[in-house]
C-alpha cells in the first residue's frame, strides 16, 4: 500500500482506520475548511434536534442521493413507466418500490465506501479485482460509454418537448435548432459542478432538487386532471402481478435489477467524496439514499404510471417517450395542463443529461488515472463528451448500433461490477472493521446481484434464441 | 439454517487443508451464477413446453441459488470464513 498525504494511501483510502476527517478528493479540496466543519457541526446538532427541525435540516443537506435520482429518472426509466401504465394499468406499480428498494443495499455499500472506507471505488477495484473490472467495466463502459450512449434518448426527448412547448408560447422552435438551447443549458450546469469552492456543487445539487420538485408538481397536477382509481392503485402497489410467460419474467428481471446500476453506485460514491463526506456523514448518506433517491424515484414513477393508467390509446401504445407524450397531451384538454406536463417532463432529460455528464467525467478520469480538476481542459472535454448526442438532433439521426452495443455491454457488466461491490464490502483488507457485519445487508445485495445475473443470462438466451414464450 | 452451517464448515475445512485455492466468496458467486444459468435454462425449456428437462433444472438450480445466497450472506468473521 503506498503512503499518501495525511496518512492515506494513494487511493485516498483509510485502510480501515477510524477517521473523523473528510476524505481527500481533489474536487473537495476546493471547499473551505470552515464550511466542512460547519456542516459537521450542523450534523451533530441535528442528531439531537426535534423531528421537524431534523426533517428540514437533513433535507437541506441532501445532495448525492438527489443527484442519483436525477440521473436514474431519465428518458429510459420514464418510457418504461409510461408503457407499463398504458399497457397494464396500475398492476405493475409494485415493481417500482421493489426495484428501488433492492437498489438501496448496493447504494448503502457505496455510502460505506465513501464515508468509512474513504476511498475512490474504481481505484480500489483496480487494485483488488484488476483493471478489467475497475477501469474498464466500471469506469469506461459502465459509466463513460453509458454517459454518451444514454444521452441520445435524453436529447431526443428534450428537443422534442421544447419543439412541442414553443407553439404554446406563440412561436416555433424546431428540434433542428433548439438543440443549441438544450446543449447550452445542460453544458453550463454540468460545467458548474465542483467549481468555485463548494458553490458550484451546491448550485447543481439545488438545481436537481428543484427539477425533481417540478416533476412532482407537474405530474401531480396532470394526475389531478386525469384522476386516480385509488382502489386499483393501492392494489397495484401492494399486490404483485406480472403478465404471463416469458414476458412477465423478462419484465420482472429487467425492471427490478436495472433501475439502480453501475453509474448510480459510482456517482453516489464520488459525489459524496466531492462533498467532503467522511465518517460523521454516513447517517446523512443513508438518509440521502432514502429521502433523496428512493422516495423521489418511487413517487415520480407512481405519478407517471398512474397518469398513463387512466389514458386510452386507441391507435395502440407508442414505444418512445416523445410519441407517448404526444399521444397523451391532447387528452389533457386545457392548454395550461399541457404546458405543465411538458415543463415537468422537460426536467427529466435536462437533469439526466447533466448527471450523465458529471458521472461520466468522474469515471473516465478515475479509469484513466487522471486527477479531476474542474478548471482543466481535460475535465471540460470529458464532461462535454455526452453532448455529441446533440448532433443527432441537428441531423435527425441516431447511432442505433452504438446505443444497442452499450446497452448489451451494460447487461453483462452490471453483474460483474455488482460482484465486485459485494466482495469489497466484505473485504477485511479494504474496510477492516467497517466491512459488512449484517446478514440482511449482504442478503439484499446478493438478491440484486442474482437478478443482475438474470439480466445477463436472459440477454445471452435472447441472442441465442433460447428464450421464448 | 442447519444445511448452511454444514456447507460453511465444509468450505472452511477444505480451505484449511489447502484443497480450495480460490477465495470462498468468489467461488460462491461463480457457483451462484452457474445455478442461475441452470434455473433460467430450465424455465426456458418450460416456456417451450419441454417439461421433462425444465422442471428438474429449474428446481435444482433454484435450490442451489437459494443455498448460495444463504451462505454468501454470512458476514466475514461470523463463525467461519475468517480469512475472506
Amino acid at each position: 500500500m503506498n503512503a499518501g498525504p495525511d496518512g492515506m494511501n494513494t487511493d485516498g483510502m483509510n485502510a480501515g482506520r477510524p477517521s473523523a476527517d473528510p476524505v481527500d478528493y481533489p474536487i473537495a479540496r476546493r471547499i473551505p475548511r470552515e464550511e466542512l466543519d460547519a456542516e459537521a457541526a450542523r450534523l451533530e446538532s441535528l442528531a439531537t434536534a426535534p423531528v421537524h427541525r431534523k426533517v428540514g435540516g437533513y433535507a437541506r443537506l441532501l445532495g448525492p442521493g438527489v443527484m442519483t435520482a436525477a440521473l436514474t429518472l431519465g428518458a429510459g426509466t420514464l418510457t418504461t413507466s409510461m408503457i407499463s401504465g398504458a399497457s397494464y394499468g396500475y398492476r405493475t406499480l409494485w415493481l417500482v418500490w421493489l426495484s428501488a428498494g433492492l437498489g438501496l443495499f448496493l447504494m448503502a455499500a457505496s455510502a460505506r465506501f465513501t464515508c468509512r472506507g474513504g476511498f475512490r471505488l474504481i481505484k480500489v477495484q483496480n487494485r483488488r479485482h484488476g483493471w478489467l473490472v475497475g477501469s474498464f467495466a466500471t469506469g469506461l463502459v459502465g459509466c463513460g460509454a453509458v454517459a454518451v450512449a444514454f444521452n441520445f434518448p435524453q436529447v431526443a426527448l428534450g428537443t422534442h418537448l421544447i419543439e412541442s412547448l414553443a407553439p404554446m408560447a406563440g412561436f416555433s422552435f424546431p428540434a433542428k435548432w433548439n438543440w443549441i438551447a438544450f446543449g447550452v443549458a445542460t453544458a453550463w450546469l454540468s460545467l458548474s459542478y465542483g467549481r468555485k469552492g463548494g458553490k458550484g456543487t451546491r448550485l447543481v445539487e439545488g438545481a436537481m432538487k428543484s427539477a425533481i420538485g417540478v416533476m412532482f408538481f407537474a405530474f401531480g397536477a396532470v394526475l389531478l386532471v386525469v384522476g386516480v382509481d385509488w382502489g386499483a392503485a393501492a392494489k397495484g402497489f401492494f399486490v404483485p402481478w406480472l403478465p404471463g410467460g416469458g414476458v412477465g419474467l423478462d419484465m420482472f428481471i429487467a425492471t427490478t435489477a436495472a433501475s439502480i446500476v453501475v453509474m448510480d453506485w459510482v456517482l453516489f460514491n464520488y459525489a459524496g467524496l466531492v462533498r467532503g463526506w467522511g465518517r460523521k456523514h454516513e447517517r446523512l448518506a443513508r438518509i440521502d439514499i432514502v429521502g433523496g433517491l428512493f422516495v423521489p424515484f418511487v413517487l415520480v414513477n407512481f405519478l407517471v404510471i398512474s397518469v398513463f393508467a387512466r389514458t386510452d390509446f386507441p391507435g395502440g401504445v407508442p414505444d418512445t417517450a416523445p410519441e407517448l407524450a404526444s399521444a397523451l397531451v391532447p387528452l389533457l384538454g386545457e392548454t395550461w395542463s399541457q404546458v405543465v406536463f411538458y415543463v415537468g417532463f422537460l426536467a427529466v432529460p435536462v437533469t439526466s443529461t447533466v448527471m450523465l455528464s458529471v458521472a461520466g467525467a468522474m469515471a473516465i478520469h478515475e479509469a484513466l488515472g487522471w486527477e479531476p480538476d474542474t478548471s482543466s481542459a481535460r475535465w471540460r472535454v470529458c464532461i462535454l463528451l455526452p453532448q455529441v448526442a446533440l448532433l443527432s438532433a441537428a441531423v435527425d439521426s441516431n447511432p442505433i448500433f452504438f446505443i444497442i452495443a452499450v446497452a448489451a455491454a451494460m447487461s453483462l457488466f452490471n453483474t460483474v461490477v455488482g460482484w465486485s461491490m459485494y466482495l469489497l464490502l466484505n473485504d477485511k483488507k479494504v474496510l477492516g472493521e467497517d466491512r459488512a457485519k449484517s446478514y440482511l445487508w449482504n442478503l439484499g445485495i446478493l438478491l440484486q446481484v442474482t437478478l443482475l445475473n438474470g439480466v445477463a443470462i436472459t440477454w445471452v438466451f435472447n441472442r441465442l434464441g433460447l428464450w421464448g414464450s | 439454517m442447519g444445511i448452511v452451517n454444514v456447507i460453511r464448515r465444509f468450505l472452511e475445512r477444505e480451505r484449511e487443508i489447502g484443497r480450495l485455492r480460490f477465495r470462498g466468496r468468489t467461488v460462491g458467486l461463480v457457483v451462484n451464477l452457474a445455478a442461475n444459468f441452470v434455473t433460467l435454462l430450465g424455465i426456458s425449456f418450460l416456456l417451450r413446453s419441454e417439461a421433462a428437462w425444465g422442471w428438474p433444472m429449474a428446481i435444482g438450480g433454484g435450490v442451489v441459488t437459494v443455498l448460495c445466497i444463504a451462505v454468501l450472506a454470512v458476514p466475514v468473521g461470523e463463525g467461519v470464513g475468517e480469512r475472506d
